[in-house]
Formats: structure tokens, C-alpha cells, sequence
């Protein structure tokens, strides 16, 4: 996962649409902060988002869900959203990230990287504070 | 008496103990591996702890709204307000003797954080974790 060489995002009212993991939901709809800052190894200190401006709500969830090679096969409560505005002033730079088909997954081409490697890692936490307070005023944006 | 050890009683929040409690024994039914073949389940102490200190904390503490609870990769627990501009998280890990407790004001971005012993918050006192969330709230001690 990274961005280089990718075109980073500054349309400031475009939302972004991040997945959040169904242990990280509450049953009245209140999201975890730790569904909005990278805590994996894996993660390199990136999010995954998609972009409004490319698919919806309903796409993006779909195309994350559903079962192999027609989407990702991974889980997710629902779908909750934050403008390039609110990431920037954040101190996360947002970026686009296409990702191409493979033999088992399809094309994504609406993927963008929330890179948080612009800051240390220990204030990830605090900015996934941040980000949860404004995608929580926004609502969930899928399933309504 | 000890809220901890108690399945019923009669107080205003004890549908909001009785829903964190639901919430926090969902958790036992969590797998290693949990998050997309990683995280550890929460472990029975910090299931435990969470749940007395949170119980003692909505009794004792009635303006306090319930609060969001999830497990955290590490294998601990992660209780969640949203207070105002105010958003804090306070940390229940299983090899911690500390509770954590962090604090980030939406708009400008100010930080809050305090480290609890054991001794201090536990299942048959939660005030000083409630006198510092309350302040967040603006209705504590020097708001």
C-alpha cells in the first residue's frame, strides 16, 4: 500500500467513504474511533476510503461485501463518510489509490488513501478521535 | 455493594448498565483473529474491569450518557463518549494495572489525558473517571 505517485485529493467538499468493521459499530449506530486511524502493520500508516465523487454510499459497500471475485468478500457495518475538507484540516492528506482487478478481486477504481504518515504515530489515535466526531455528525450514509 | 456483582437492581440507569453489560458479554463469543485475521479477543480481565467500572461509573454518575463499547486489537476493551465538542475514549487492557483515559476537543483539537491506577477506579469506585469525564461535560470541577 502506498502513495506515491498518486494525485492527492483537494476538492475539499468531496466526501470519502469508509467501512466500518461490525465489532467496531454499537447497536444504535455509534461507530468506534479506532475505525478511522490505521493500527496495523500492515496498514503503513494508511486508511482505505472511496471517493464520492467516483461511486456511492451503496457501490462502495456492495463492491467491499460481496463475495469474491465480484468484490472483496470482507465485512462491514455500513458505511460512514468524511470530506476531503475535514481530512486535510485534520492533518491527513488524502489521496487517490485505483486499485487494478487481480484474478480473485475486481477493480476498485473509487479506492483512496488516507495517509497519516504526515504525522506521528502516537497522535493517530487523537486524529481518529477527530475524524470519528465529524463522520458521526454526518451519519451512517449506508444503510440509512 | 458491589455493582459488579450484581444482575439486577433498582436504579435509573440500570437499562444503560444492564445494555453495556449485554454488550461486553457479546465479547466472549469474539475469536482470536477477529479483524480480518488479526486482534486478539478481549480477555476475560479487561471484560471484568470494564464492566465494573462502568457500571459503578453510570450509578454514580447519572448525567453521564452511556457510553460506546468495542474491543480493541490488543485484547482489551475501549469504552467511547462523545461529551459536547469533546470526544474520550478510556482503555480497559488485560495487562494493564492503568486505565487510560484520553480526551480530543473536536474543534480545537485540545488534548486531555489522565492515567488511573486500579486502586483509585475499580468496580466500587469509578469518581475520579467520572469527575474528569464531568468536566468534559462542562458540569465538573473547574468548568
Amino acid at each position: 500500500m502506498t502513495a506515491e505517485n498518486r494525485l492527492e485529493l483537494t476538492a475539499k467538499d468531496e466526501v470519502l467513504f469508509r467501512q466500518v468493521y461490525p465489532n467496531w459499530l454499537e447497536e444504535e449506530g455509534r461507530p468506534s474511533s479506532q475505525a478511522f486511524h490505521p493500527w496495523r502493520p500492515v496498514d503503513q500508516g494508511y486508511l482505505s476510503v472511496d471517493r464520492g465523487s467516483l461511486t456511492t454510499p451503496e457501490a462502495a459497500y456492495t463492491l467491499f461485501t460481496d463475495e469474491k471475485p465480484h468484490g472483496f468478500g470482507a465485512d462491514s457495518a455500513g458505511v460512514w463518510g468524511l470530506s476531503v475538507g475535514e481530512v486535510t484540516t485534520s492533518g491527513v492528506s488524502p489521496w487517490e489509490d485505483p486499485v487494478p482487478a487481480t484474478q480473485t478481486t475486481p477493480a476498485n477504481p473509487a479506492h483512496a488513501l488516507l495517509d497519516f504518515n504526515t504525522m506521528e504515530p502516537k497522535t493517530w489515535k487523537k486524529t481518529g478521535r477527530l475524524l470519528k466526531v465529524k463522520a458521526w455528525e454526518r451519519g451512517r450514509l449506508y444503510p440509512p | 455493594m458491589r455493582v459488579v456483582d450484581l444482575d439486577f437492581f433498582d436504579d435509573e440507569r440500570s437499562a444503560d448498565v444492564m445494555k453495556v453489560w449485554d454488550r461486553l458479554k457479546s465479547f466472549e463469543e469474539i475469536t482470536n483473529g477477529w479483524y480480518e485475521g488479526e486482534g486478539w479477543p478481549p480477555s476475560r480481565q479487561a471484560i471484568e474491569l470494564a464492566r465494573g467500572v462502568l457500571g459503578r461509573l453510570l450509578v454514580e454518575h447519572p448525567y453521564l450518557p452511556r457510553p460506546g463499547v468495542f474491543p480493541t486489537p490488543e485484547g482489551g476493551v475501549q469504552a467511547e463518549w462523545i461529551l459536547g465538542k469533546w470526544a474520550a475514549d478510556v482503555g480497559f487492557e488485560s495487562e494493564d494495572e492503568r486505565i487510560q483515559a484520553d480526551a480530543t476537543h473536536a474543534e480545537t483539537g485540545e488534548e486531555r489525558s489522565v492515567t488511573f491506577s486500579r486502586d483509585e477506579v475499580n468496580a466500587d469506585s469509578a469518581g475520579p473517571l467520572g469527575r474528569w469525564l464531568e468536566e468534559l461535560t462542562g458540569r465538573g470541577a473547574g468548568i
